[in-house]
């Protein structure tokens, strides 16, 4: 048996435990919560993570069509790029996934061929994680985008000098009334 | 190589957060998540606390928050106080079973999957100090009964949640003992207070409104420039131009709205709804540049604040001498006046019980606070036949209806802006039920959390709402969101900016008006956002 009938042989497996190993990213309450709540307006994240998993191991046996992987990469990363997570840990989603086939398929591996093909289907999860990455980044910059065309329209603007909030906690701080948090990130400054 | 078992080993990707009690895990305050501190000048300026006594810095990511030496009393003292004052606040400390019907329904839970995100466990953080430190069995028995001291760590902890927490109320329509979780939230925020700890987004707006009228600061010459500049466009877009009031004595009735109508897109189109439709009725009305507000960032941090700044909407009525106040699409505005504004003010007897001078319609719902809701208002109006209607100008829009949460959960307003909506809209389509009416999901920004700085917060407490609009906007091409709320307005856009780029956000009022035929109105070939109406497409 070689390793594409193997993994179509034990799919459904596979994709629960893969789901499984997404769900255990999140503390153990949140766990419970995923695992249970089956309608997926009362659980959006578990219910998108359940949608997107098993399609997203079918594209990686069958199709490999980047764009498929694309859309369905970015149902999960698009959530986890704004929750607590690290990059590594937005995208590491796709790497989970190797650890499980290598669990599964420890039996078969002196098998003629069979080291290759995993070889070859690993290359596909490699590729599937940069694509991850690209997601990551663009949910990313769309939230930069977000918070910077807010920044522009922010009341301050009404009132004739356009600044930003850490800015005006600056200069505050600098003539000594005010606190010294200039949060530095917005890397904006002044908006003028 | 095959039969190497470190092959096997060597891929230990372990993302499992840590375990253990939550009461003893230091708290890991992120960026994104927060909101910038309150500014001192802000603060003093209001006469709240403003740091100034023990002249320290408060940086959020530091370890040392650099509290006074009695910050424990200060704190602790002011949980007494609240305790003694306000028997909900006893009763929510005391009664909680922890049966958990709360935990899940909290979009900011189902959004980032951090159980202290769960309403029960954003109470506990609260009520286990309440426990360690006003209760005898919580003195003696500790974290056996869910009981610990107030430590750095714990107030760190409950600063960093309060402000997680949205005041929508999703969570008390569940709990079996009618807990109200926004109100502990209150109490929490109002506690912290007394350390100076607040932030700067509610603050910012508190300190404008008590000093011109208005969150956005705007003085009354430009609160006026803003509605001219809405009076172009009506101009240039419906063909008509007229002159609102301002500060006019006499009037019958006083007209209040949020000023983030006044300023911010996609409000300012709803705000231009009102102007037409007030126009086309021949209301006697005023808009006020004092009363220029009808949210109240005051209920965001602290109860006397609300209390001041509601006053200011009556004190205005009174001067101008109106007979009732109308009031505009906003959220915590009505929480504030039917669930608080009489307790603070007594029943306002100055006014007179509303009565619809187009119909007849007695507003008998508003006989305590003498304020009708603009649904309220024009629902009335449609169904006395008393505008002329042409729904079909906003045939290009497919929309549904986010039931902005107070509204829904604190007055009830369910089906009058849904009525509203068919009579202006041909195509309309409701979310999941469970994301609906009572069962609403929050925006993701109420209560003073839509700065941009915890834009990571914002977004993924929208992700419930969002998620139900995607499966409407798959399902039917659902392109246009509804809401009767300003912070909506505000908050909604950004959220589906994300979550779903091809759904615009409106005021149900800017639907009303782009449909409203008035008289001696030219060719409407364009809507109120300047769009020629048979091609208009939302903004991306």
């Amino acid at each position: 048996m070689n390793l594409e009938k193997l993994l179509a042989k034990k799919r459904d497996r596979i994709v629960d435990k893969w789901i499984n190993s997404v769900h255990e990213s999140y503390p153990s309450q949140t766990v419970e919560f995923f695992r249970h709540q089956r309608n997926k307006f009362a659980n959006p994240v578990g219910a998108e993570i359940s949608e997107a998993v098993g399609p997203l191991f079918d594209e990686l046996c069958n199709g490999n069509n980047q764009q498929n992987m694309f859309s369905l990469l970015d149902k999960i990363v698009r959530i986890r790029a704004v929750q607590d997570f690290p990059p590594s840990g937005a995208v590491a989603v796709v790497l989970l996934l190797k650890k499980i086939i290598r669990d599964e398929t420890r039996k078969d591996i002196d098998k003629d061929g069979f080291f290759e093909d995993l070889l070859e289907f690993e290359s596909r999860i490699d590729y599937c994680v940069l694509l991850a990455f690209d997601v990551y980044m663009k949910c990313r910059e769309k939230i930069w985008a977000i918070k910077l065309d807010e920044f522009k329209k922010r009341p301050f603007l009404v009132e004739g000098e356009a600044k930003c909030l850490s800015y005006m906690l600056r200069q505050e701080q600098e003539q000594g009334k005010g606190t010294k948090d200039c949060c530095g990130s917005c890397g904006l400054g002044e908006v003028r | 190589m095959a039969k190497n078992p470190e092959y096997y080993e060597s891929l230990n990707i372990d993302y499992k957060p840590p375990r253990g009690n939550w009461m003893d895990r230091p708290v890991d305050i992120k960026k994104g998540i927060y909101c910038y501190p309150a500014r001192p000048v802000v603060l003093e300026n209001v006469g709240m606390n403003d740091r100034s006594d023990w002249g320290k810095y408060w940086v959020i990511e530091d370890e040392d928050w650099e509290l006074p030496d009695d910050w424990k009393e200060r704190f602790l003292n002011k949980m007494r106080d609240m305790l003694g004052k306000y028997r909900t606040f006893k009763i929510y400390m005391d009664i909680c079973v922890r049966c958990g019907a709360c935990a899940d329904k909290c979009h900011y839970f189902l959004g980032s999957g951090d159980p202290l995100n769960m309403p029960v466990m954003r109470a506990e953080l609260l009520r286990s100090i309440y426990r360690g430190e006003f209760t005898k069995t919580g003195k003696m028995l500790g974290s056996l009964v869910g009981a610990r001291k107030l430590t750095k760590n714990a107030l760190k902890q409950l600063w960093y949640y309060m402000f997680q927490c949205s005041e929508c109320r999703r969570c008390s329509v569940f709990c079996p003992y009618g807990i109200d979780t926004a109100e502990i939230t209150i109490m929490g925020r109002e506690i912290m207070n007394e350390l100076g700890m607040n932030i700067a987004w509610v603050q910012e707006s508190v300190s404008k409104c008590i000093h011109t009228g208005n969150h956005l600061g705007l003085q009354p010459q430009a609160y006026k420039e803003c509605l001219d500049a809405m009076m172009y466009d009506i101009e240039d877009n419906v063909g008509i131009s007229f002159e609102p009031t301002f500060n006019r004595k006499g009037a019958e009735i006083l007209f209040v709205t949020p000023s983030g109508d006044v300023f911010a897109d996609p409000g300012i189109f709803t705000l231009a709804g009102y102007l037409m439709l007030f126009e086309h009725l021949g209301l006697d009305y005023t808009w006020s540049t004092y009363a220029s507000e009808g949210g109240d960032f005051g209920y965001f941090t602290a109860n006397e604040m609300a209390k001041r700044m509601n006053g200011k909407i009556y004190a205005e009525a009174k001067r101008l001498g109106v007979k009732w106040i109308l009031g505009g699409e906003c959220g915590h505005m009505w929480r504030v006046l039917n669930q608080y504004m009489t307790t603070w003010h007594g029943p306002i007897n100055f006014l007179e019980e509303p009565v619809s001078p187009i119909t007849g319609t007695k507003f008998e719902n508003a006989k305590a606070h003498k304020m009708v809701h603009i649904m309220e208002f024009v629902a009335d109006l449609i169904k006395h036949n008393k505008l002329k209607l042409d729904p079909s100008r906003n045939d290009h829009l497919k929309v549904t209806y986010h039931d902005s949460c107070n509204p829904a959960r604190a007055m009830g307003l369910l089906e009058e802006p849904r009525y509203v909506i068919k009579n202006v809209c041909n195509n309309f389509y409701e979310m999941p039920e469970n994301t609906i009416r009572e069962q609403t999901y929050c925006c993701g920004s109420g209560s003073g959390l839509n700065a941009s700085e915890n834009m990571e917060l914002r977004l993924r407490g929208g992700f419930p709402r969002q998620n139900a609009l995607r499966y409407v906007a798959d399902k039917y091409g659902v392109n246009m969101m509804a809401c009767i709320c300003a912070i909506d307005r505000a908050a909604l856009p950004p959220a589906a900016q994300y979550w779903n780029p091809d759904v615009g956000v409106t005021g149900v009022t800017e639907l009303v008006a782009n449909a409203l035929i008035m008289e001696g109105e030219g060719p409407r070939t364009h809507n109120l956002r300047g769009f020629e109406i048979a091609t208009w497409e939302p903004e991306p």
